[in-house]
């Protein structure tokens, strides 16, 4: 304690000293530089805290988007039973062309960050259009179990010349080979490649089990995540009213069956659904 | 207590109902066609020389004619005209196919689509809906809705 007494003491002492008796300070070690910093830019203020303030928005908006989507659907004031529906937007509808007016779904999807995107197949009850399929083989067992599974063109290797020399209408939505023809269409993969109709193992479309994989890809609908949402054309307005509910509930199982499979920590939570179609209003229905 | 402030995100919820009552009810529209089997429009994709009235009707009357009569099939063709010659021919017509079999035409060349619908009336004798049919969605109707259910 002392010490520290006296200390303070001798502090007093120096600083009420006039200056002239004290002594420069003497360094030690020599001077060192370091490189150039520039200070740090200076917005203006109010332009930051905008940035904040849009941000909190936008993650309020997210969390109360959240929230609304756990609310039954029959809560909202723009819902409305799928029957009834349908008579609005039919009316809307009036007097288009019918591949012009199409109903659609679209479904709000939650997942956590980092989750791959939902994506599967429908098979509609009903299908839109007759979906059209030509099978390449060799074989001619393998042509014939294809047209009897519902392929609309089957050729051999010369209907792959055709193709190359141009005389063949390519008005298919998908082409099958099997294994024993597949070298012989790479001359054609140029035509093919950019229409998407190229067969490859790697797609898919190319098998020996022929009927089967018609099978599975007749009257089947891809869908798939984007921006948090997915959304698919389901029906025609023409349906009639039972046609266009079995078709919804079909998606609803598809989508269902997709987030199973899906691998997330978090449950992955189906949101607010609207029925509309391409110049109507969109209608909250049950999922 | 008023419904006002009760729904959030009211804005966008009256728009959709003023959207859809207009289907339902667009003034002077909400008629029974029980004697018309098919109805036919047509008329050209420009609106010149006097072909608004029955792209207007399109877009209006029929909308709610629909609404309440979904058995009667509804054609619309719109015609592309480029030259003005052919402008100028081409007719601006609304066919009205009976139940019997009959036929009847109502020339829209240079009319309003109010008068379009007075003459489809007349032609068919059509019956209007009764106001209790026709469905009116509003707020205080949705809030009232609601608290039964919660009832």
């Amino acid at each position: 304690m002392s010490l520290i007494r006296s200390a303070q003491k001798c502090q007093r002492l120096v600083f009420s000293q006039p200056q002239k008796f004290l002594l420069p300070l003497q360094r030690s070690t020599p001077f060192s530089t370091t490189s150039l910093v520039q200070a740090p830019k200076k917005g203006s203020k109010k332009a930051a805290d905008a940035k904040k303030q849009l941000e909190k928005k936008q993650q309020r908006r997210e969390a109360r988007r959240k929230i609304n989507a756990k609310k039954p659907a029959h809560m909202s004031p723009l819902f409305m039973e799928i029957p009834q529906a349908l008579r609005y937007l039919r009316a809307a509808e009036t007097g288009r062309p019918t591949n012009e007016a199409v109903l659609s779904v679209e479904t709000a999807i939650f997942s956590e960050r980092g989750v791959a995107p939902l994506q599967g197949a429908v098979r509609f009850p009903r299908a839109l259009k007759e979906t059209r399929i030509c099978v390449l083989s060799l074989d001619p067992v393998q042509r014939q179990a294809a047209l009897d599974a519902g392929a609309s063109v089957v050729g051999d290797s010369k209907f792959i010349e055709d193709i190359a020399n141009g005389t063949v209408e390519l008005n298919f939505d998908k082409i099958i080979a099997t294994t024993d023809i597949e070298p012989q269409l790479r001359k054609v993969a140029r035509i093919l490649g950019p229409k998407g109709l190229m067969p490859s193992a790697k797609r898919g479309t190319v098998s020996d089990d022929v009927a089967k994989l018609i099978g599975d890809t007749l009257g089947t609908q891809p869908f798939r995540e984007r921006n948090g949402r997915v959304a698919l054309t389901v029906a025609r307005c023409d349906f009639n009213d039972e046609e266009v509910v079995k078709n919804i509930i079909s998606t609803s199982k598809a989508i269902k069956e997709s987030i199973s499979n899906t691998k997330s920590k978090k449950p992955i939570i189906v949101g607010q659904t609207v029925l509309t179609t391409t110049h109507g209003p969109g209608i909250m229905i049950n999922f | 207590m008023s419904a006002a402030g009760t729904i959030t995100g009211q804005a966008r919820v009256l728009k959709q109902f003023s959207y859809l009552n207009k289907i339902a009810n667009f003034p002077n529209s909400a008629y029974k066609l029980p004697q018309v089997k098919r109805l036919e429009l047509v008329f050209k994709q420009h609106n010149a020389y006097g072909h608004m009235g029955a792209r207007k009707f399109w877009l209006e009357n029929l909308k709610t004619i629909n609404f309440h009569n979904p058995k009667v099939e509804i054609d619309v063709k719109r015609i592309l005209c480029e030259t003005k010659d052919e402008q100028l021919k081409c007719p601006s017509v609304l066919k009205v196919y009976f139940e019997d079999g009959k036929t009847q035409q109502i020339d829209c060349k240079n009319k309003r689509s109010g008068a379009i619908m007075e003459e489809l009336v007349k032609i068919t004798e059509a019956e209007k809906v009764d106001d209790a049919d026709i469905p009116v969605l509003t707020i205080d109707s949705f809030v009232e809705a609601q608290q039964q259910t919660k009832n």
